[in-house]
C-alpha cells in the first residue's frame, strides 16, 4: 500500500501530466480565444444600427468566452485617436475598431501595429492602400449593395411591365461619405452594362434623412414626372420618396422603388406594397461576423482578410426569411 | 475677498485623478497618462483661446469653427511642407482674429453677436474648400512624430500646448498689457479712465484667440492626418466648461492660465477614466454637466461670501 503522501504526490503528478499535455496538445490549442480580453472601439449605442450592431457583436463575443471591453466615441474621430492610445496601454488581447472617421483613423492604425495587436476593422473600411495596418475587414461591401440594387431595379422594371428602358432618379447619402460613393458608383456601372437604356436622370443628397429625402425627392417628381424607378441608399430615405410620391400624385406600387439596408421602415413599406425592393445590410450579421473575426484571429485562424456581409435583394416573396437579419427583437 | 480658486482648483484635479487611479485599472499607466495628455493638448489650447476673450469680458463663438478651418488649411497647404501649413494656419486664425475684434469694437456691438456670424462664415467657408469630402493627409509621418511619446507621457503636441501655457501665464501675469485685459474685463470704463487701451487690447485678445484656435485645429489636423469641416464641432462647448471649471469668470476680469490649465487638465481627466470604466456617451456628458455645475455652484457660495464679508467690513468701518 502507498503512503497516502506519496499517493497524493503521484495524484499530482498524473494531475500536472495529464493538464500540460491538454494545453499543448492541438485540440485545446485552438480554444485560446477562450478567457481573451478585447477592446471593441465603437461609434455610439444611440444610432438603432450601431447598437444592434453592438448587441450582436457582445452576444457572439460572449459565447466564445471573451471578456470584452467597450468604448465610444459618439462619431467624434479625435476622441477615437485618444481611445486608441488609452486602449494600447490597456495591452488587451486583440481590438475590434469601428471607425468613426475612415481617414482619420490611419495614424491610430499604425500605433495599433506598432503596438503588435491583433485588429479587426468593422464596418467601415479604410482606403485599402492602408490594408497592411489590419489584420481582418469584416462588414458590407457597399459597391456590392449598389450593384445589387440595380439588379433590383432592372428585375422590377420587368415585373412592372416596363421593358428594360426607361429613367430613374437616385437620392444619395451624405455626399463624400464612403457608402454615398460606393453605392452610387455599383449602381450605375451595372446599369450601364446590363441595362443601358434605363437612364439616370437626376441624383440628389438625402444625407441619410427622411425629411430631406421627401424634399429632393419632390423636386425630381416635379421635374421627371414620366421617372419609371427610384433608388435611395437607405430604407429610411426611400420612406421620405414614398411620401412625395404620394404627394405628387403618383401610385408608389406603379413605380419600382428601390432602397437599401431591410431596415424596419424597408420592411413596413414592401409588406404594404409600396417599396419594390431593397438590398440586406444587417447590423446583426455586421456585428457577428465582427466577433467571429476576432475569435478567429485569437485562435490563430488566418481565414479571409476582407469578409463582406451577405447582400440580397430583398423583396415581397423573400421577406419572411430575413426579419430576423434586421434585430428587431 | 475670494476664496484660493487655484487650491480648489489643485483639489479638484488630484481628487479625480485619486478616483480613478483606484477605481480604473490602468488609469495611471504611462501609456494612459500619454493618452489623458493628448487630450489636454488638444482642449487646453482650446480653452485658453476662449478664456482669454472670456478674462477681457467678452466671448469668442468662432474658435470650434476655426479649428475645422484651420485643419483644412493646414492640411491642404501643407501637403510638402508642414510647417508652412501650421504657419499660414495661425496666420489666417489672426486675421480672422483682428476681423472679429475690429468688427465688435467698431460697430459697438456684443462680441457675441459678431463671432456668431464668424462662425457660420468659418463654416461655410470650410464645407466649400473641404467640397463636403474629408481631406487626408499623405505623409503620415508627421502624425507619428506629432503623437510621438518623447518625454514620458509628453508628446511635441501637448509639450506645445503646456509651452504656451507658459508663455500665457507670463502674458497675464508679467506685462502690462497683460494687465489691461483683467481691467478691460472687471471695469471697463475705469479702465479706459485709467489709460488702459481697451480697444487694442480687446482686438489683441481676439487675434490672440484666433491664432492659438488655429495653431490648435491645425495640429490635430496633422496628427489625424485628415481634415473635415466638421472636425471643430463639439469643441466649443467643452473648452467653455474647461474654462469656467479653471476659473475665468463669465462676467470678465478673473481667471489664470494656471486655473485654465487645470480646468483642461480636469475635464480631460475625467473624461479619460469614464472612457476606461467603459462609460456611455450620456453617462460622460452627464458627468461632465453635473462637475460644471458643482463647480458653478461652489463659486457662487464663494462669491456671496465674499460679498458678505465685504459688506460686513464696510459696516464696521
Amino acid at each position: 500500500m502507498l503512503h497516502p503522501i506519496r499517493k497524493s504526490l503521484r495524484l499530482m503528478t498524473a494531475a500536472t501530466l495529464l493538464l500540460s499535455t491538454s494545453i499543448l496538445s492541438p485540440r485545446f490549442a485552438s480554444a485560446k480565444a477562450e478567457g481573451a480580453k478585447i477592446v471593441i472601439l465603437t461609434v455610439s449605442q444611440e444610432c438603432e444600427y450601431c447598437a444592434i450592431h453592438q448587441r450582436s457583436f457582445l452576444e457572439a463575443a460572449k459565447a466564445a468566452g471573451l471578456t470584452v471591453d467597450t468604448k465610444i466615441n459618439n462619431f467624434d474621430p479625435a476622441t477615437q485617436a485618444t481611445q486608441v492610445d488609452q486602449v494600447i496601454a490597456q495591452k488587451p488581447d486583440a481590438i475590434v475598431l469601428w471607425p468613426s472617421d475612415a481617414s482619420a483613423i490611419v495614424p491610430s492604425l499604425r500605433k495599433i501595429k506598432k503596438a503588435g495587436i491583433p485588429l479587426v476593422i468593422t464596418n467601415s473600411m479604410p482606403d485599402k492602400k492602408y490594408s497592411e495596418y489590419w489584420d481582418v475587414y469584416t462588414g458590407p461591401n457597399d459597391t456590392g449593395n449598389g450593384e445589387q440594387a440595380a439588379k433590383a431595379m432592372i428585375r422590377g422594371f420587368t415585373e412592372k411591365g416596363f421593358g428594360a428602358a426607361g429613367t430613374v432618379f437616385v437620392i444619395e447619402g451624405v455626399p463624400g461619405t464612403p457608402p454615398q460613393i460606393q453605392r452610387l458608383e455599383g449602381f450605375k456601372k451595372t446599369l450601364e452594362k446590363e441595362a443601358p437604356d434605363i437612364k439616370i436622370v437626376g441624383v440628389q443628397p438625402g444625407n441619410w434623412d427622411q425629411t430631406k429625402s421627401t424634399e429632393a425627392a419632390a423636386a425630381l417628381f416635379t421635374q421627371h414626372p414620366d421617372v419609371k424607378g427610384v433608388y435611395a441608399q437607405a430604407d429610411n430615405m426611400l420612406a421620405g420618396v414614398i411620401v412625395a410620391a404620394q404627394r405628387a400624385g403618383l401610385d408608389p406600387s406603379k413605380v419600382v422603388l428601390v432602397g437599401s439596408n431591410c431596415s424596419i421602415e424597408g420592411v413596413h413599406a414592401i409588406s404594404a406594397g409600396t417599396q419594390y425592393a431593397t438590398v440586406l445590410q444587417s447590423p446583426v450579421d455586421d456585428g457577428r461576423y465582427a466577433a467571429e473575426a476576432v475569435v478567429d484571429l485569437l485562435n490563430g485562424k488566418k481565414g479571409d482578410p476582407i469578409r463582406y456581409l451577405p447582400n440580397p435583394i430583398v423583396t415581397k416573396e423573400n421577406l419572411p426569411e430575413y426579419v430576423d437579419k434586421i434585430g428587431m427583437k | 475677498m475670494r476664496i484660493n480658486r487655484i487650491h480648489f482648483q489643485f483639489f479638484l484635479a488630484a481628487a479625480i485623478v485619486m478616483l480613478f487611479s483606484f477605481s480604473a485599472p490602468h488609469f495611471l499607466t504611462a501609456g494612459n497618462l500619454f493618452a489623458l495628455m493628448q487630450a489636454f493638448a488638444l482642449l487646453g489650447l482650446l480653452t485658453l483661446a476662449l478664456g482669454l476673450t472670456m478674462i477681457a469680458g467678452e466671448f469668442d463663438l468662432s474658435v470650434g469653427s476655426m479649428v475645422s478651418l484651420a485643419g483644412l488649411c493646414a492640411v491642404k497647404l501643407g501637403q510638402e511642407n508642414p510647417f508652412f501649413g501650421v504657419a499660414v494656419a495661425a496666420g489666417l486664425g489672426i486675421v480672422i482674429g483682428l476681423a472679429n475684434g475690429i468688427l465688435f469694437r467698431a460697430l459697438r456691438i456684443s462680441s457675441l453677436v459678431v463671432t456668431v456670424g464668424t462662425m457660420i462664415v468659418l463654416t461655410g467657408l470650410s464645407f466649400w474648400i473641404a467640397g463636403g469630402r474629408v481631406v487626408s493627409y499623405e505623409n503620415l509621418d508627421v502624425a507619428d512624430w506629432l503623437e510621438k511619446s518623447i518625454l514620458f507621457a509628453l508628446s511635441p503636441r501637448s509639450l506645445i500646448t503646456l509651452l504656451v501655457f507658459v508663455l500665457a501665464w507670463l502674458f497675464l501675469g508679467q506685462t502690462k498689457i497683460g494687465r489691461d485685459i483683467y481691467a478691460t474685463g472687471s471695469h471697463r470704463l475705469a479702465a479706459e479712465a485709467a489709460g488702459a487701451r481697451v480697444t487694442f487690447t480687446l482686438i489683441l485678445v481676439f487675434a490672440l484667440s484666433g491664432c492659438i484656435s488655429a495653431v490648435a485645429g491645425s495640429l490635430l489636423a496633422l496628427s489625424l492626418a485628415t481634415a473635415s469641416a466638421t472636425l471643430g464641432d463639439n469643441l466649443m462647448l467643452q473648452a467653455a466648461s474647461a474654462a469656467i471649471l479653471g476659473g475665468v469668470a463669465l462676467s470678465g476680469g478673473i481667471g489664470s492660465a494656471l486655473g485654465m490649465a487645470l480646468g483642461a487638465f480636469t475635464l480631460s481627466a475625467l473624461n479619460n477614466g469614464l472612457s476606461i470604466m467603459g462609460a456611455n456617451s450620456p453617462t460622460i456628458l452627464l458627468s461632465n454637466g453635473l462637475l460644471l455645475l458643482g463647480v458653478v455652484l461652489f463659486d457662487s457660495m464663494t462669491e456671496q461670501r465674499g460679498k458678505r464679508i465685504f459688506r460686513l467690513k464696510q459696516g464696521h468701518s
